[in-house]
């Protein structure tokens, strides 16, 4: 009232208002007044504005409704609405207005008050879009998401978390927290722990939580959850659920097949184990039966029919053991052993069996080790041997003329291991090229008609392969066909640790003093020639090879000529063109060759040969395939022959008589108190050309032979008095002896072996002792000698077991001495009596011991001696003595009285 | 979901006080389970619900709620009366209560009354609409073959429709929503008719007038029949060539109409259904009072259906966006009156749209009364009741309520999409009766 109102400042203030300020006549609808920021943004900065009606400017569509009541006298107050206003331009701003009516001057105004609401739309627009964005990104997931406040209130949910649980839609959209609650913890195969659950979480607002949920429909959702933070402030908890029913399904299914698998592995294990064993009872039953029977006395028929019946069932047997390998390999079963062995040892044995094979076929088998391969290894030697012999049984089988050459490389070694491969190569008939791919697979032969022809279950190469592989190898062949093949395989075997030392062969010391003789070999196959060069150099010799007799022939000329002469000429008896006999003529007729000493080696050996070859000026004649050993003796024999002496006496070396020469200088200590069993045994060994033997009656006696000479094997008794073979054996292995020592005893039980072995005996021949027995045994133990010679004595069958008397059977012992024979039975008849005697003492003197001891000798000399019926007695006698039944012993007494008298009758002996 | 939740007892209700009632639609009389309390009577109605308790939103309220009972006789109001010691109020109140409950029961019945009649209304117009579409069909079908029984066929069809809407005091403009066997039937020669009728009544035109109008609008398109489908249907925009060619529509529509015997001045209305005002149209661009007075209806007409329902429905607006373009912003292309007028008959929400009430429930306009554009009928979204039982609400009643925005189909949540359905193609009929339901209340 006293301040004037000063209207330039009332302009200002007009002027610099936020708001759009609108005068409207409500009657006209025009406006009559604007202030400068409606004309300014309105677009009308220098008038125009005023006078328009107002109807131009406002362009939202409820404005035609509200202007039109206006115009029509309705009141027409509005507080904030949005409209839409048109600019100069056309263009619309987003507004917000008021509307007041008022009354000044008796007449009626319309105040608009307008906002700029654009900023304001924009971000709500932002807002909103934000929204649906969070929105959709919660809707995408594949999980159910629940957001819950700090309160555990529901915040937020989305669509797959109510398809998850079933939530019902008035509960989504409509129902209170607690319903909902209810309703999840009630879907729940567990619903009381649900609740405490959830405290138990919401105790630990910033942790996160996991949970495994199990629904009552057999669901099964994993739930975590993690708190919500919002500038570092904990505003809430998000829960997510993952459905991991199949999950937790396929996991148990896998777990059940696992374990079905487990088992059915574990049935064919035993399967497996099973029919090993149930097959192999009845075969070893056939084999061992049908060997038994050949034992037996049989009519040449009868054998020959037994012979047919057990080399059926060996092969059988060979068949049984493809096909159950192979069973192995199909179960991942088949293992490999790990054993020391010496490879040297397995080749040479196996070369001979095979050698053997081959030369039925008229082929030839050669074999060379190359000397950078250690012989000691460890690895599986059955099933190596198991490889070469379906390699080399095929080549031989697939081979027609020509031979068969086994070559053992080292490829690699390193720290205790070596890389070998073995190749074996033949002349057969090769395989056709499509084949070569197919035949390591089980069931493939080259072809359908090989099977026919050849035979064979087609499952020897792929037991092979596994096998190598099974050794760290790889197998392979390469061939042309008809033009033979070579197969070849690698493995990887352990060397034996070093403190194993492979025995120096005999002789080798004199190697030393031979170092750089010149040695040729004369053979028409490379890979002969190869080998013995080989090895021949490995002794320290200086070899030379000629691949015929002519080049031979004249190499031997020019070396004598330089004065350098061979001393010794290997040669190949077959070779085409002029062969190894002829070339010997020529070398014989030759004065200027005479230093040089020949030594044919020959696959195919006939009887008779080594004395033509004799005459033809052969010093010495070996089989093929050729020992190491033999032919290192032989070289080394020949060698020290003078060359004289060897042309005058016309004795040809053989493998026998370096055999012969070994055995006969082999030293042999025989433990034996009886004396007709010592004199059996020095016959028996004599025949087969042992010599040199001492004799000791019991074991003090041997003890004393021991401590004086060293023997190459010794011969024990078991049963002797004063001290008896196992105390003998242990006392002398304590004395630090290690010769061979072979136990012979009467009492071949189960048992007794074990007995032996566990004195310190290496092995043991059962009493009554067979020469062939004897024989295999000292080879054995002695090292290689020949292969057993046809001539010694065979064992002939046995005549009927309770006979009086069995002169045939002593005689055959006794290799036909008739008067060994007669020998043999004066020192029984003397000696007979004695035990006889002490037997009737011991058992009136109830002594048991004294009685079986008594009873053991007399059956011993009694079968030495032929006399079965009284040896088969006085065992009864032994056996009750030992059992202390003193009466039955002394129940036999009369019988064997009566068989005494019985043996001299028919020995046609006096005193019967 | 739900937000904070304020509870309050039968005992605290006040007027002013914004409350919901968590309980089916048939359960109370009211026609939402949401409003601000206008009286007295409404509290004892809501008392007589029996609730223990029920929600109520402080923001939308104008008061606070009243203090709770002592916790004795807390539970119920009635009982609370009982407890008061003067047993002469204790009777008048109790009969005053007593009588509010029928009338409430009253009420609710008078509403389910009411509901089952507007339904029998609106399927009265959607039978009127399908037999209008089948002769529409066969007209179409049989116009070059047939021509003088087709444009008499037609001549009687709109005969009928001026005739009806000359006769009714009040019309309403009716979104169709069924799908008579079960396909949607949309023609938008009879959209444009029935639009271009509306707004001619309000021109206050002859029935002569309305005859030609008719026709024009039945035949407008004609030309169409004449430009390859393929261009027509394209969803890229069209190429110059492929533009001017459609163009031509109007000038084959007047020679067909030519042709088959049309009046001159349907012919004229074929030939000018595309110009506007400013010039921008076509193919004469014509301007302002070159256009013929009846072709300024049909251009208005048209051009709303065409963005209502364009060839490619993605690109469709909502019919208050569509309105809201061609005042807005495309005012100079449009006879200002004509415009104004349709605005006026279709209201600020025209019928098709889906829209939020100002209590928040979701809903689709579904019939204008041209007499009260801005109070239509809306069907609303009550998930507890089923679908084919939908209520419809009519705003002219619900002072309180009105509508406080528009929204995209595409917005709404699923449930709610498939509980009002808005078509695709939003078809248009009149209900000539629209006048006469009021009375039954």
């Amino acid at each position: 009232m006293t301040a004037a109102v000063d209207p330039r400042l009332e302009q200002l203030l007009l002027d610099h208002a936020d708001e759009m300020l609108l005068l409207v006549a409500p009657d006209t609808l025009e406006i009559r007044a604007a202030n400068r920021i409606a004309r300014d943004r309105l677009g009308y900065p220098s008038g125009g504005l005023v006078g328009k009606k107002i109807t131009e400017i406002e362009s939202a569509l409820a404005d035609v409704f509200f202007w039109q009541d206006v115009s029509q006298g309705a009141a027409g107050d509005i507080d904030e609405s949005e409209s839409l206003y048109r600019r100069s331009d056309g263009g619309l701003l987003a507004v917000a207005r008021t509307v007041r009516r008022i009354s000044a001057d008796g007449r009626d105004w319309l105040i608009l008050r307008v906002r700029d609401i654009r900023r304001e739309k924009e971000v709500a627009a932002d807002l909103a879009q934000l929204a649906s964005q969070l929105q959709a990104t919660l809707e995408a997931t594949v999980d159910g998401i629940l957001v819950v406040a700090p309160d555990n209130r529901i915040v937020n949910m989305n669509r797959r978390f109510a398809e998850m649980w079933g939530l019902p839609e008035n509960l989504r959209f409509r129902g209170d927290d607690s319903q909902v609650y209810d309703f999840l913890a009630g879907k729940l195969r567990d619903p009381t722990g649900y609740g405490s659950r959830m405290e138990d979480i919401g105790s630990h607002p910033d942790a996160d939580s996991f949970d495994m949920l199990e629904l009552s429909d057999g669901r099964v959702f994993e739930r975590k959850s993690r708190p919500q933070y919002l500038h570092d402030q904990i505003v809430g908890r998000v829960f997510s659920f993952h459905d991991i029913t199949e999950r937790v399904a396929g996991e148990r299914a896998l777990i059940q097949a696992r374990d079905h698998a487990e088992m059915a592995n574990r049935a064919k294990s035993e399967f497996l184990a099973m029919m090993s064993h149930e097959i192999r009872t009845p075969m070893n039953g056939i084999l061992g039966m049908s060997e038994l029977l050949l034992d037996t006395p049989l009519n040449a028929e009868q054998r020959e029919f037994t012979g047919v019946l057990k080399s059926s069932a060996e092969a059988l047997l060979s068949i049984i053991n493809d096909i159950l390998d192979y069973s192995k390999i199909e179960a991942r079963k088949l293992a490999v052993d790990r054993a020391d062995f010496n490879l040297h040892a397995l080749l040479e044995d196996f070369a001979d069996l095979y050698g053997i094979r081959a030369a039925e076929k008229h082929l030839e088998l050669t074999w060379q080790m190359d000397p950078e391969v250690p012989a000691l290894l460890r690895g599986d030697p059955g099933r190596l041997r198991q490889i070469l012999v379906n390699l080399v049984g095929n080549a031989i089988k697939f081979t027609e003329r020509g031979g068969i050459d086994l070559h053992v490389e080292l490829i690699d070694a390193w720290d205790g291991e070596v890389q070998l491969r073995f190749v074996v190569v033949d002349s057969g008939i090769g395989i056709p090229e499509g084949a070569l791919e197919r035949i390591f697979d089980p069931f493939e032969q080259a072809d359908g008609t090989t099977t026919r022809r050849y035979g064979g279950t087609g499952l020897g190469l792929a037991i092979s392969r596994s096998l190598t592989e099974l050794m760290g190898g790889q197998i392979g062949a390469s061939s042309v066909e008809g033009n033979g093949a070579k197969f070849w395989f690698t493995a990887t075997l352990e060397r034996q640790p070093p403190s194993a030392r492979e025995l120096p062969l005999p002789g080798e010391e004199r190697l030393a003093r031979l170092a750089g003789t010149r040695i040729l070999v004369v053979d028409d196959r490379q890979a002969n020639r190869d080998m013995l060069e080989r090895q021949l150099a490995a002794w320290g010799f200086r070899p030379a090879v000629a691949a015929d007799a002519e080049t031979g022939f004249a190499m031997l000329k020019q070396a004598a000529a330089d004065g350098e002469p061979y001393r010794v000429a290997l040669i190949d008896k077959l070779m085409p063109g002029v062969d190894g006999e002829t070339l010997g003529k020529w070398v014989r007729a030759t004065p200027e060759l005479i230093g040089t000493a020949l030594v044919l080696a020959t696959s195919a050996g006939e009887r008779g040969e080594a004395h033509r070859l004799a005459e033809g000026g052969f010093g010495a004649y070996l089989p093929k395939p050729v020992k190491r050993s033999l032919l290192l003796d032989c070289l080394l024999t020949v060698l020290d022959q003078d060359p004289q002496e060897r042309h005058a006496d016309h004795a040809i070396i053989t493998q026998h008589s370096l055999a012969d020469a070994r055995r006969g200088n082999t030293h042999l200590l025989l433990v034996e108190d009886n004396p007709v069993n010592s004199q059996v045994a020095l016959a028996m060994l004599g025949q087969l050309g042992y010599t040199r033997v001492d004799v000791a009656e019991n074991g003090r006696q041997a003890l004393d032979a021991v401590g004086r000479l060293v023997y190459d094997l010794i011969l024990m008794d078991c049963q002797m008095p004063v001290m008896d073979g196992y105390e003998a054996t242990r006392a002398m292995r304590q004395a630090g002896c290690t010769t061979p020592i072979v136990a012979l005893t009467a009492n071949a039980m189960v048992g007794d072996r074990e007995k032996c072995l566990a004195a310190g005996m290496d092995d043991y021949i059962a009493k009554p002792v067979k020469a062939r027995t004897l024989a295999d045994t000292l080879e054995h133990w002695l090292g290689s000698g020949a292969k057993p010679d046809d001539e010694l004595p065979l064992d002939v069958p046995a005549a009927a077991a309770d006979e009086a008397f069995d002169r045939v059977m002593l005689l055959e012992n006794l290799g036909g001495d008739e008067a060994l024979v007669a020998e043999i039975l004066r020192i029984y008849v003397a000696t007979a009596p004695g035990y006889m005697a002490s037997l009737r003492a011991a058992i009136a003197a109830a002594d048991a011991p004294a009685a079986r001891s008594a009873a053991h000798s007399l059956k011993g000399a009694s079968a030495n001696a032929g006399a079965r019926l009284l040896s088969a007695t006085a065992k009864q006698a032994e056996l009750a003595a030992g059992g202390g039944d003193l009466a039955a012993a002394a129940a036999l007494l009369p019988a064997v009285e009566e068989h005494w008298r019985a043996f001299l009758r028919a020995a046609d002996l006096p005193g019967a | 979901m739900a937000e904070q939740e304020h509870w309050i007892t039968p005992d605290q209700l006040q007027v002013g006080i914004y409350v919901y009632l968590d309980l089916g639609w048939m359960d109370h009389p009211f026609s939402f389970n949401s409003f601000k309390i206008k009286s007295d009577d409404q509290i004892r109605t809501i008392r007589s619900l029996n609730l223990k308790r029920m929600r109520w939103d402080p923001a939308r309220s104008d008061v606070q709620p009243g203090s709770p009972a002592p916790a004795a006789t807390a539970a119920q109001a009635p009982a609370a009366a009982a407890a008061a010691p003067d047993p002469t109020e204790d009777a008048a109140a109790k009969a005053a209560e007593v009588a509010s409950i029928e009338a409430a029961r009253a009420a609710k019945q008078a509403r389910a009354e009411r509901l089952r009649q507007n339904r029998e209304q609106m399927a009265k117009v959607q039978q009127a609409f399908a037999s209008a579409s089948a002769t529409v069909r066969a007209i179409n079908k049989n116009i070059f073959a047939q021509s003088k029984q087709t444009i008499e066929q037609s001549e009687q069809l709109i005969l009928q429709m001026v005739s009806t809407f000359l006769a009714a005091p009040e019309v309403a403009i009716q979104v169709m929503t069924e799908k008579p066997g079960g396909e949607e039937i949309y023609l938008h020669a009879i959209n444009v008719t029935v639009l271009a009728m509306m707004v001619g009544r309000e021109l206050g035109l002859s029935p002569a007038e309305m005859n030609l109008l008719g026709l024009g609008c039945l035949f407008h398109d004609i030309g169409l029949t004449e430009v390859p489908s393929k261009i027509l249907l394209k969803s890229e925009p069209m190429t110059k060539a492929e533009r001017d060619f459609y163009e031509m529509h109007c000038t084959y529509g007047r020679d067909i109409a030519k042709r088959v015997g049309l009046t001159p001045a349907v012919q004229n209305i074929i030939y000018q259904h595309h110009e506007h005002q400013d010039g921008s149209g076509f193919p004469q661009h014509l301007k302002g009072e070159a256009v013929d007075p009846l072709a300024r209806i049909v251009v208005v007409a048209n051009y709303y259906d065409s963005l209502c329902n364009p060839p490619n429905a993605a690109n469709a607006l909502t019919p208050h966006e569509a309105l809201s373009l061609m005042f807005a912003q495309q005012r100079s292309r449009f006879d200002a009156k004509v415009l104004q007028i349709l605005i006026r008959c279709l209201g600020v929400f025209p019928p098709g749209t889906v829209v939020r009430l100002s209590n928040d429930i979701l809903g689709l306009v579904i019939s204008i009364n041209a007499a009260r554009p801005l109070k239509p009928n809306v069907i609303i979204y009550d998930p507890e009741v089923p679908k084919h039982e939908a209520i419809i609400v009519d705003l002219q009643e619900e002072n309180d309520i009105s509508i406080s925005q528009a929204i995209r189909p595409a917005q709404l949540p699923r449930p709610v999409f498939d509980y009002l359905s808005p078509r695709k193609r939003i078809s248009y009929y009149f209900d000539a009766d629209a006048g006469k339901q009021t009375q039954a209340a």
